[in-house]
Protein backbone atom coordinates (compact mmCIF):
# COMPACT_ATOMS: atom_id res chain seq x y z
CA UNK A 1 0.00 0.00 0.00
CA UNK A 2 1.50 3.32 -1.01
CA UNK A 3 1.56 6.42 1.19
CA UNK A 4 -1.33 8.13 -0.55
CA UNK A 5 -3.60 5.12 -0.26
CA UNK A 6 -2.57 4.55 3.35
CA UNK A 7 -3.35 8.14 4.32
CA UNK A 8 -6.71 8.08 2.58
CA UNK A 9 -7.54 4.84 4.41
CA UNK A 10 -6.55 6.41 7.73
CA UNK A 11 -8.69 9.42 6.93
CA UNK A 12 -11.58 7.13 6.06
CA UNK A 13 -11.22 5.32 9.39
CA UNK A 14 -10.32 8.27 11.59
CA UNK A 15 -13.41 7.53 13.68
CA UNK A 16 -11.58 4.47 15.04
CA UNK A 17 -8.65 6.57 16.20
CA UNK A 18 -10.99 9.12 17.75
CA UNK A 19 -12.77 6.39 19.70
CA UNK A 20 -9.48 5.28 21.18
CA UNK A 21 -8.48 8.86 21.95
CA UNK A 22 -11.82 9.50 23.55
CA UNK A 23 -11.19 6.82 26.15
CA UNK A 24 -7.49 7.18 26.76
CA UNK A 25 -6.58 10.82 26.28
CA UNK A 26 -8.03 13.84 27.99
CA UNK A 27 -6.98 17.08 26.36
CA UNK A 28 -7.35 18.11 22.74
CA UNK A 29 -3.64 18.83 22.43
CA UNK A 30 -2.67 15.40 23.76
CA UNK A 31 -5.27 13.81 21.54
CA UNK A 32 -3.63 15.36 18.50
CA UNK A 33 -0.19 14.14 19.61
CA UNK A 34 -1.49 10.65 20.18
CA UNK A 35 -3.38 10.67 16.88
CA UNK A 36 -0.10 11.42 15.10
CA UNK A 37 1.71 8.73 17.07
CA UNK A 38 -0.92 6.16 16.08
CA UNK A 39 -0.66 7.17 12.42
CA UNK A 40 3.14 6.93 12.61
CA UNK A 41 3.06 3.48 14.19
CA UNK A 42 0.45 2.31 11.71
CA UNK A 43 2.61 3.51 8.83
CA UNK A 44 5.63 1.71 10.27
CA UNK A 45 3.64 -1.52 10.61
CA UNK A 46 1.97 -1.10 7.23
CA UNK A 47 4.51 -3.21 5.35
CA UNK A 48 3.42 -6.18 7.46
CA UNK A 49 -0.28 -5.71 6.85
CA UNK A 50 -1.24 -8.68 4.69
CA UNK A 51 -4.93 -7.98 4.53
CA UNK A 52 -5.82 -11.03 6.62
CA UNK A 53 -8.07 -8.80 8.65
CA UNK A 54 -10.00 -5.69 7.73
CA UNK A 55 -8.01 -2.45 7.70
CA UNK A 56 -10.27 -1.09 10.43
CA UNK A 57 -9.54 -4.07 12.71
CA UNK A 58 -5.84 -3.73 12.05
CA UNK A 59 -5.89 0.02 12.72
CA UNK A 60 -7.80 -0.54 15.93
CA UNK A 61 -5.17 -3.00 17.09
CA UNK A 62 -2.27 -0.68 16.23
CA UNK A 63 -4.07 2.21 17.92
CA UNK A 64 -4.74 0.37 21.16
CA UNK A 65 -1.24 -1.09 21.30
CA UNK A 66 0.28 2.33 20.65
CA UNK A 67 -1.75 3.91 23.42
CA UNK A 68 -0.84 1.13 25.83
CA UNK A 69 2.87 1.28 25.11
CA UNK A 70 3.12 5.04 24.94
CA UNK A 71 5.77 6.46 27.16
CA UNK A 72 3.48 8.02 29.72
CA UNK A 73 6.31 9.29 31.89
CA UNK A 74 7.78 11.36 29.09
CA UNK A 75 4.48 12.47 27.80
CA UNK A 76 2.16 15.20 28.80
CA UNK A 77 -0.53 12.56 28.69
CA UNK A 78 -1.32 11.76 32.25
CA UNK A 79 -3.81 9.49 33.85
CA UNK A 80 -6.00 12.10 35.50
CA UNK A 81 -8.84 11.60 37.90
CA UNK A 82 -11.94 11.27 35.83
CA UNK A 83 -13.83 14.17 37.33
CA UNK A 84 -10.97 16.47 36.38
CA UNK A 85 -10.91 15.27 32.81
CA UNK A 86 -14.61 15.74 32.43
CA UNK A 87 -14.30 19.22 33.78
CA UNK A 88 -11.82 19.96 31.06
CA UNK A 89 -14.07 18.88 28.27
CA UNK A 90 -17.75 18.82 28.74
CA UNK A 91 -19.36 16.55 26.16
CA UNK A 92 -22.40 17.62 24.29
CA UNK A 93 -25.50 18.11 26.35
CA UNK A 94 -27.37 15.93 23.88
CA UNK A 95 -25.76 12.92 25.48
CA UNK A 96 -27.83 11.44 28.27
CA UNK A 97 -26.60 11.66 31.80
CA UNK A 98 -26.63 7.88 32.12
CA UNK A 99 -24.43 7.49 29.04
CA UNK A 100 -21.97 9.98 30.44
CA UNK A 101 -21.82 8.11 33.72
CA UNK A 102 -21.27 4.90 31.83
CA UNK A 103 -18.40 6.39 29.91
CA UNK A 104 -16.95 7.84 33.10
CA UNK A 105 -17.06 4.37 34.58
CA UNK A 106 -15.30 2.92 31.52
CA UNK A 107 -12.64 5.58 31.70
CA UNK A 108 -11.89 4.55 35.26
CA UNK A 109 -11.03 0.99 34.21
CA UNK A 110 -7.41 0.00 33.77
CA UNK A 111 -5.94 0.22 30.25
CA UNK A 112 -6.41 -3.44 29.37
CA UNK A 113 -9.97 -3.69 30.68
CA UNK A 114 -10.76 -0.48 28.86
CA UNK A 115 -9.44 -1.97 25.62
CA UNK A 116 -11.36 -5.19 26.10
CA UNK A 117 -14.69 -3.51 26.75
CA UNK A 118 -14.14 -0.99 23.95
CA UNK A 119 -13.45 -3.75 21.45
CA UNK A 120 -16.48 -5.61 22.73
CA UNK A 121 -18.61 -2.50 22.27
CA UNK A 122 -17.28 -2.27 18.74
CA UNK A 123 -18.61 -5.78 18.13
CA UNK A 124 -15.29 -7.54 17.79
CA UNK A 125 -15.54 -11.27 18.46
CA UNK A 126 -13.93 -12.76 21.55
CA UNK A 127 -11.42 -14.48 19.29
CA UNK A 128 -10.41 -11.17 17.73
CA UNK A 129 -10.14 -9.46 21.12
CA UNK A 130 -8.02 -12.32 22.45
CA UNK A 131 -5.69 -12.01 19.47
CA UNK A 132 -5.40 -8.24 19.75
CA UNK A 133 -4.77 -8.09 23.48
CA UNK A 134 -2.77 -11.28 23.77
CA UNK A 135 -4.85 -13.19 26.27
CA UNK A 136 -6.90 -16.37 25.86
CA UNK A 137 -10.43 -16.38 24.50
CA UNK A 138 -11.74 -17.84 27.78
CA UNK A 139 -10.07 -15.05 29.66
CA UNK A 140 -11.71 -12.49 27.38
CA UNK A 141 -15.12 -14.01 28.06
CA UNK A 142 -14.56 -14.00 31.81
CA UNK A 143 -13.21 -10.47 31.74
CA UNK A 144 -16.04 -9.03 29.70
CA UNK A 145 -18.49 -10.56 32.13
CA UNK A 146 -16.57 -9.16 35.10
CA UNK A 147 -16.16 -5.69 33.55
CA UNK A 148 -19.87 -5.51 32.76
CA UNK A 149 -20.69 -6.43 36.36
CA UNK A 150 -18.28 -3.80 37.60
CA UNK A 151 -19.80 -1.15 35.34
CA UNK A 152 -23.30 -2.09 36.46
CA UNK A 153 -22.25 -1.81 40.08
CA UNK A 154 -20.68 1.59 39.49
CA UNK A 155 -23.75 2.85 37.70
CA UNK A 156 -26.07 1.60 40.40
CA UNK A 157 -23.88 3.17 43.07
CA UNK A 158 -24.15 6.50 41.24
CA UNK A 159 -27.90 6.21 40.93
CA UNK B 1 -25.64 -5.19 28.27
CA UNK B 2 -27.32 -3.50 25.32
CA UNK B 3 -27.54 -0.34 27.35
CA UNK B 4 -23.78 -0.10 27.33
CA UNK B 5 -23.62 -0.41 23.55
CA UNK B 6 -26.38 2.13 23.20
CA UNK B 7 -24.50 4.57 25.40
CA UNK B 8 -21.28 3.97 23.49
CA UNK B 9 -22.95 4.67 20.16
CA UNK B 10 -24.75 7.66 21.57
CA UNK B 11 -21.56 9.17 22.90
CA UNK B 12 -19.35 8.55 19.92
CA UNK B 13 -21.96 10.07 17.65
CA UNK B 14 -22.47 13.14 19.76
CA UNK B 15 -19.03 14.55 20.22
CA UNK B 16 -18.01 15.65 16.75
CA UNK B 17 -16.41 18.85 18.02
CA UNK B 18 -14.02 16.87 20.22
CA UNK B 19 -12.90 14.59 17.43
CA UNK B 20 -9.47 15.21 16.00
CA UNK B 21 -9.51 15.65 12.25
CA UNK B 22 -6.18 15.91 10.52
CA UNK B 23 -5.95 16.89 6.89
CA UNK B 24 -3.75 14.99 4.46
CA UNK B 25 -0.82 17.36 4.97
CA UNK B 26 -0.91 16.84 8.73
CA UNK B 27 -1.16 13.09 8.24
CA UNK B 28 1.88 13.23 5.98
CA UNK B 29 3.71 15.15 8.70
CA UNK B 30 2.70 12.47 11.19
CA UNK B 31 4.34 9.64 9.29
CA UNK B 32 7.53 11.68 9.00
CA UNK B 33 7.58 12.69 12.64
CA UNK B 34 9.67 11.06 15.35
CA UNK B 35 8.00 8.73 17.76
CA UNK B 36 8.27 9.32 21.48
CA UNK B 37 6.92 5.91 22.46
CA UNK B 38 8.91 3.69 24.79
CA UNK B 39 9.79 1.13 22.10
CA UNK B 40 11.07 3.75 19.69
CA UNK B 41 13.01 5.48 22.44
CA UNK B 42 14.77 2.27 23.39
CA UNK B 43 15.47 1.53 19.76
CA UNK B 44 16.99 4.97 19.28
CA UNK B 45 19.23 4.40 22.27
CA UNK B 46 20.42 1.13 20.78
CA UNK B 47 21.18 2.98 17.54
CA UNK B 48 23.26 5.48 19.50
CA UNK B 49 25.10 2.58 21.11
CA UNK B 50 25.87 1.17 17.67
CA UNK B 51 27.26 4.50 16.51
CA UNK B 52 29.31 4.68 19.68
CA UNK B 53 30.87 1.31 18.83
CA UNK B 54 31.72 2.39 15.25
CA UNK B 55 33.04 5.69 16.60
CA UNK B 56 35.18 3.72 19.06
CA UNK B 57 36.78 1.81 16.21
CA UNK B 58 37.76 5.06 14.49
CA UNK B 59 39.11 6.36 17.80
CA UNK B 60 41.24 3.28 18.47
CA UNK B 61 42.55 3.20 14.91
CA UNK B 62 43.53 6.84 15.40
CA UNK B 63 45.49 5.99 18.54
CA UNK B 64 47.18 3.06 16.76
CA UNK B 65 48.16 5.43 13.98
CA UNK B 66 49.58 8.00 16.41
CA UNK B 67 51.19 5.62 18.90
CA UNK B 68 54.34 3.71 18.02
CA UNK B 69 54.55 1.36 20.98
CA UNK B 70 54.16 -2.17 19.58
CA UNK B 71 52.61 -3.63 22.77
CA UNK B 72 50.00 -0.86 22.92
CA UNK B 73 49.31 -1.36 19.22
CA UNK B 74 48.70 -5.09 19.74
CA UNK B 75 46.32 -4.38 22.64
CA UNK B 76 44.49 -1.72 20.65
CA UNK B 77 44.20 -4.05 17.65
CA UNK B 78 42.57 -6.63 19.91
CA UNK B 79 40.12 -4.00 21.18
CA UNK B 80 39.40 -2.81 17.64
CA UNK B 81 38.70 -6.36 16.44
CA UNK B 82 36.37 -6.96 19.40
CA UNK B 83 34.65 -3.63 18.73
CA UNK B 84 34.31 -4.51 15.06
CA UNK B 85 32.72 -7.88 15.81
CA UNK B 86 30.49 -6.28 18.44
CA UNK B 87 29.50 -3.55 15.98
CA UNK B 88 28.43 -6.12 13.40
CA UNK B 89 26.48 -8.17 15.97
CA UNK B 90 24.83 -5.05 17.36
CA UNK B 91 23.87 -3.78 13.91
CA UNK B 92 22.37 -7.16 12.99
CA UNK B 93 20.55 -7.51 16.31
CA UNK B 94 19.11 -4.03 15.94
CA UNK B 95 17.82 -4.86 12.50
CA UNK B 96 16.21 -8.06 13.79
CA UNK B 97 14.63 -6.20 16.70
CA UNK B 98 13.37 -3.47 14.37
CA UNK B 99 11.83 -6.03 12.02
CA UNK B 100 10.13 -7.75 14.94
CA UNK B 101 8.49 -4.62 16.32
CA UNK B 102 4.96 -4.86 15.05
CA UNK B 103 2.28 -3.09 17.02
CA UNK B 104 -0.41 -4.74 14.96
CA UNK B 105 0.52 -8.11 16.46
CA UNK B 106 -0.06 -9.60 19.87
CA UNK B 107 1.08 -6.88 22.24
CA UNK B 108 2.31 -9.10 25.04
CA UNK B 109 4.51 -11.21 22.76
CA UNK B 110 5.86 -8.11 21.00
CA UNK B 111 6.77 -6.43 24.28
CA UNK B 112 8.26 -9.57 25.83
CA UNK B 113 10.42 -10.30 22.79
CA UNK B 114 11.56 -6.70 22.55
CA UNK B 115 12.39 -6.45 26.24
CA UNK B 116 14.24 -9.77 26.20
CA UNK B 117 16.38 -8.75 23.23
CA UNK B 118 17.23 -5.29 24.51
CA UNK B 119 18.22 -6.74 27.89
CA UNK B 120 20.29 -9.42 26.15
CA UNK B 121 22.21 -6.80 24.15
CA UNK B 122 22.96 -4.84 27.32
CA UNK B 123 24.05 -7.99 29.16
CA UNK B 124 26.38 -9.06 26.34
CA UNK B 125 27.77 -5.54 26.13
CA UNK B 126 28.58 -5.58 29.83
CA UNK B 127 30.21 -9.02 29.56
CA UNK B 128 32.30 -8.03 26.54
CA UNK B 129 33.25 -4.89 28.44
CA UNK B 130 34.55 -7.02 31.31
CA UNK B 131 37.00 -8.62 28.87
CA UNK B 132 37.95 -5.33 27.24
CA UNK B 133 38.51 -3.18 30.32
CA UNK B 134 41.74 -4.92 31.40
CA UNK B 135 43.05 -4.76 27.82
CA UNK B 136 42.16 -1.10 27.29
CA UNK B 137 43.35 -0.18 30.78
CA UNK B 138 46.68 -1.90 30.04
CA UNK B 139 46.95 -0.07 26.73
CA UNK B 140 46.20 3.23 28.43
CA UNK B 141 48.66 2.38 31.20
CA UNK B 142 51.47 1.74 28.73
CA UNK B 143 50.64 4.85 26.69
CA UNK B 144 50.70 6.86 29.92
CA UNK B 145 54.01 5.36 31.01
CA UNK B 146 55.71 6.25 27.77
CA UNK B 147 54.16 9.61 27.22
CA UNK B 148 57.06 11.60 28.65
CA UNK B 149 59.97 9.27 27.95
CA UNK B 150 60.66 5.61 27.24
CA UNK B 151 59.77 3.44 30.26
CA UNK B 152 59.97 0.07 28.58
CA UNK B 153 61.96 -1.33 31.53
CA UNK B 154 58.99 -0.69 33.88
CA UNK B 155 57.83 -4.30 33.61
CA UNK B 156 61.26 -5.69 34.33
CA UNK B 157 60.54 -5.43 38.05
CA UNK B 158 57.96 -7.15 40.26
CA UNK B 159 56.96 -3.74 41.57
CA UNK B 160 56.04 -2.66 38.04
CA UNK B 161 53.83 -5.70 37.52
CA UNK B 162 52.25 -5.16 40.95
CA UNK B 163 51.37 -1.54 40.15
CA UNK B 164 49.91 -2.67 36.84
CA UNK B 165 47.87 -5.41 38.60
CA UNK B 166 46.49 -2.91 41.13
CA UNK B 167 45.55 -0.44 38.38
CA UNK B 168 43.76 -3.17 36.41
CA UNK B 169 42.21 -4.58 39.58
CA UNK B 170 40.73 -1.20 40.42
CA UNK B 171 39.79 0.00 36.93
CA UNK B 172 38.08 -3.18 35.70
CA UNK B 173 35.31 -3.36 38.34
CA UNK B 174 35.04 0.42 38.31
CA UNK B 175 34.49 0.54 34.54
CA UNK B 176 32.08 -2.40 34.78
CA UNK B 177 30.09 -0.62 37.46
CA UNK B 178 30.14 2.59 35.43
CA UNK B 179 28.93 0.80 32.27
CA UNK B 180 26.09 -0.80 34.22
CA UNK B 181 25.20 2.56 35.75
CA UNK B 182 25.22 4.22 32.32
CA UNK B 183 22.97 1.51 30.90
CA UNK B 184 20.64 1.82 33.85
CA UNK B 185 20.55 5.59 33.41
CA UNK B 186 19.92 5.41 29.66
CA UNK B 187 17.66 2.34 29.44
CA UNK B 188 16.44 1.72 32.99
CA UNK B 189 13.26 3.76 33.16
CA UNK B 190 12.14 2.65 29.69
CA UNK B 191 12.80 -1.01 30.43
CA UNK B 192 10.93 -0.55 33.69
CA UNK B 193 7.96 0.84 31.84
CA UNK B 194 8.05 -2.12 29.45
CA UNK B 195 8.19 -4.41 32.47
CA UNK B 196 5.15 -2.67 33.96
CA UNK B 197 3.23 -3.00 30.70
CA UNK B 198 4.10 -6.70 30.46
CA UNK B 199 3.17 -7.24 34.11
CA UNK B 200 -0.16 -5.58 33.53
CA UNK B 201 -0.80 -7.86 30.56
CA UNK B 202 0.31 -10.89 32.58
CA UNK B 203 -2.01 -9.90 35.40
CA UNK B 204 -4.87 -9.95 32.92
CA UNK B 205 -3.84 -13.45 31.86
CA UNK B 206 -3.66 -14.64 35.44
Amino acid sequence: MNEELFLSKVKEHEGIINKILYLYVDTQEDKKDMYQEIVLQAWKSMSRFRGDSKFSTWLYRVGLNTVMTFNRKESRIQQQPLETSFDLEQPSTEVSDRSLKLMQAIKLLNDIDKSIITLHLEDYSHDEIAEMIGITKNNVTVKIHRIKDELKRKLQANG
Amino acid sequence: MDELKKAWNELKGNNPSENIRLDINELQESIRSKSVGVIETLHKKLRLKTWFVWGGIVFFLGIIYLDTNPITDILLYIITVVYFISGIILTKERKIIKDEIDLSKNLKTTLETFQFKVKRILRYEELIGLILYPISASAGFIVGLNIEHDNSDFFDTTKGWLIWAVVIGVLTPLCHWFAKWMNKKAFGKYLKQLEEDINELNKQEG
